[in-house]
């Protein structure tokens, strides 16, 4: 190839990839129309790009972006919690501030300190951590890593029924042990469940969650867990821990989801269950569907008797409301 | 739309998280087709998702509509992705698919395609792998999210000159690189 001016290339290489106004772009088609070396780097250009069109092009799922919404919920939901605490010692301190005086009576102000000390008891966001590590590591170091991205290696080195042991591969070995109550050694399973690579490891975290008291934030991970998850095991425990919570919105959503795109029978089956825990008019339309569609015949039989069940529901609220 | 997005900020920014996981939700689809094209791995792409919109939750505060929405996320998105790229350097060697598959051929959702074709995605990322960081994003910015070179300057926090050298050495490298397949 005749050599082109470096000048040429860069203007070529702006033509190519759209980035020229329309003055440029014509001036440069027209010195192109006389320069067939030119048209051949253009030509080139063009190839190598169409190549890496076809290389980078990539859109995810709706289900993978919603399970990392979900991820995201549940994390900024915990920032916030970390927030709200001090304002609420702030408040604590302002109820003592503004409400005892030095003119109030002893037993006023015995009554102020009880319910100041119940409320802090009951409302305080997250108790000191009772996790232990070694080789120098804090629990703040773990919940950085986790919050980098960083945590890459944990092993389960052991666990009975109170304490977990984890071993987490750094720069260094650290060992962690805690409780299910621990929010590090709860951070760490939501992490595992969400994010390891692994489907045994990620089965090995549903498993301890399951002594992980309910909240919140356990609703949305296994929410997010079962929308995104790819091994039907995984997803079956956590639809079972699921149902152990009261099914709300966000859980007949993410169950109605499953029902009518799940693969696996016995997952679709486990989120029939908990809707049928909780049976409420706005599932009937999805229901009848599955009634009629399902390859299963016990869950086409099941989501008949749910719909009866709903029907007899608002029979009795109606009979409710006459007497 | 652009109306609506503004009172979504102004709303996340007065402290209603509702309406900042609105914002996420119209715009965490070129978040993450970034964090992949970025990464080149689906796992690291969801880590740089999450610190991405952490970080927009914690600053959303900073935002002070000088730039469209869009550019400012993009902007944390390229400046976390060099931040996590400099503290995987320090780091110790991880495998990035612990289930022995190989990353390179993992590009797409579904994977029918022919030997040939995943020989020309491993040459392609090959040699994007070879690019300075920075040509590397100007050129995924440009050709794969489309943005103008106005933008891809406000992103990078470059002069728009710079953007095009950053292009021009890009396309050069690979069209260099992949001169054996072009015409595949």
């Amino acid at each position: 190839m005749p050599d082109i001016s470096t000048k040429l290339k860069e203007q070529a290489t702006l033509y190519t990839m759209d980035a020229m106004t329309e003055k440029e772009r014509y001036q440069f088609e027209s010195s192109m129309t006389a320069d067939d070396a030119l048209k051949r780097y253009v030509n080139e250009l063009k190839h190598t790009l169409s190549l890496t069109t076809k290389s980078f092009d990539y859109k995810p799922s709706e289900e993978k972006l919603q399970g990392q919404r979900n991820l995201l919920r549940a994390r900024i939901s915990q920032l916030g919690s970390a927030k709200s605490s001090i304002p609420f010692l702030e408040k604590i301190g302002q109820l003592f501030d503004t409400v005892i005086s030095p003119r109030q009576p002893a037993w006023a102000v015995v009554s102020y300190v009880v319910i100041a000390f119940v409320a802090g008891r009951f409302l305080s966001v997250s108790p000191n951590p009772i996790v232990t590590t070694n080789n120098g590591f804090s629990s703040a170091d773990i919940l950085g890593l986790i919050h980098e991205g960083a945590l890459s290696n944990v092993q389960f080195e052991k666990s009975d029924g109170e304490n977990i042991r984890l071993a987490v591969e750094t720069k260094q070995n650290v060992d962690v042990t805690g409780g299910t109550n621990d929010e590090i050694i709860q951070q760490i399973l939501y992490y595992l469940l969400l994010n390891d690579a692994n489907p045994g490891k990620r089965l090995q975290a549903v498993s301890l969650l399951k002594t992980v008291p309910a909240h919140d934030n356990k609703k949305l991970v296994l929410i997010s867990s079962i929308l995104s998850e790819t091994n039907t095991g995984v997803r079956l425990r956590a639809l079972d821990l699921l149902s152990q919570f009261e099914t709300d919105k966000t859980i007949r959503d993410a169950c109605l989801k499953i029902l009518l795109e799940d693969q696996n029978e016995a997952v679709r089956m486990g989120a029939l269950s908990i809707l049928a825990n909780s049976p409420s008019a706005d599932i009937v339309p999805a229901l009848r569907l599955v009634s009629l569609m399902d390859q299963n015949e016990y869950i086409r039989e099941r989501a008949v008797e749910v719909m009866a069940d709903i029907s007899y529901l608002a029979e009795d609220q109606a009979l409710e409301v006459i007497q | 739309m652009k109306n609506d997005i503004r009172q979504l900020i102004q709303l996340a920014q007065a402290g209603d998280s509702e309406a900042f996981h609105q914002l996420v939700a119209l715009h965490d689809e070129k978040i993450m087709t970034l964090a992949f094209q970025l990464t080149q791995n689906k796992t690291d792409a969801e880590d740089l998702y999450q610190e991405v919109f952490i970080k927009a939750y914690k600053n959303l505060s900073k935002f002070r509509f000088q730039s469209a929405f869009y550019t400012w996320l993009y902007r944390i998105t390229v400046n976390t992705f060099y931040n996590l790229k400099r503290s995987q350097n320090k780091m110790p060697i991880q495998e990035s698919m612990e289930d022995g598959s190989d990353p390179l051929l993992n590009i797409s959702e579904e994977s029918n395609d022919s030997p040939d074709r995943n020989e020309i995605i491993i040459a392609v990322k090959t040699a994007a792998e070879k690019l300075p960081h920075k040509q590397r994003t100007a050129f995924l910015l440009k050709h794969m999210q489309n943005l103008k070179i106005r933008e891809i300057s406000g992103i990078m926090g470059i002069g728009e000159g710079t953007v095009k050298k950053y292009l021009f050495r890009a396309m050069e490298k690979l069209r260099i690189e992949l001169k054996d397949y072009r015409y595949a």
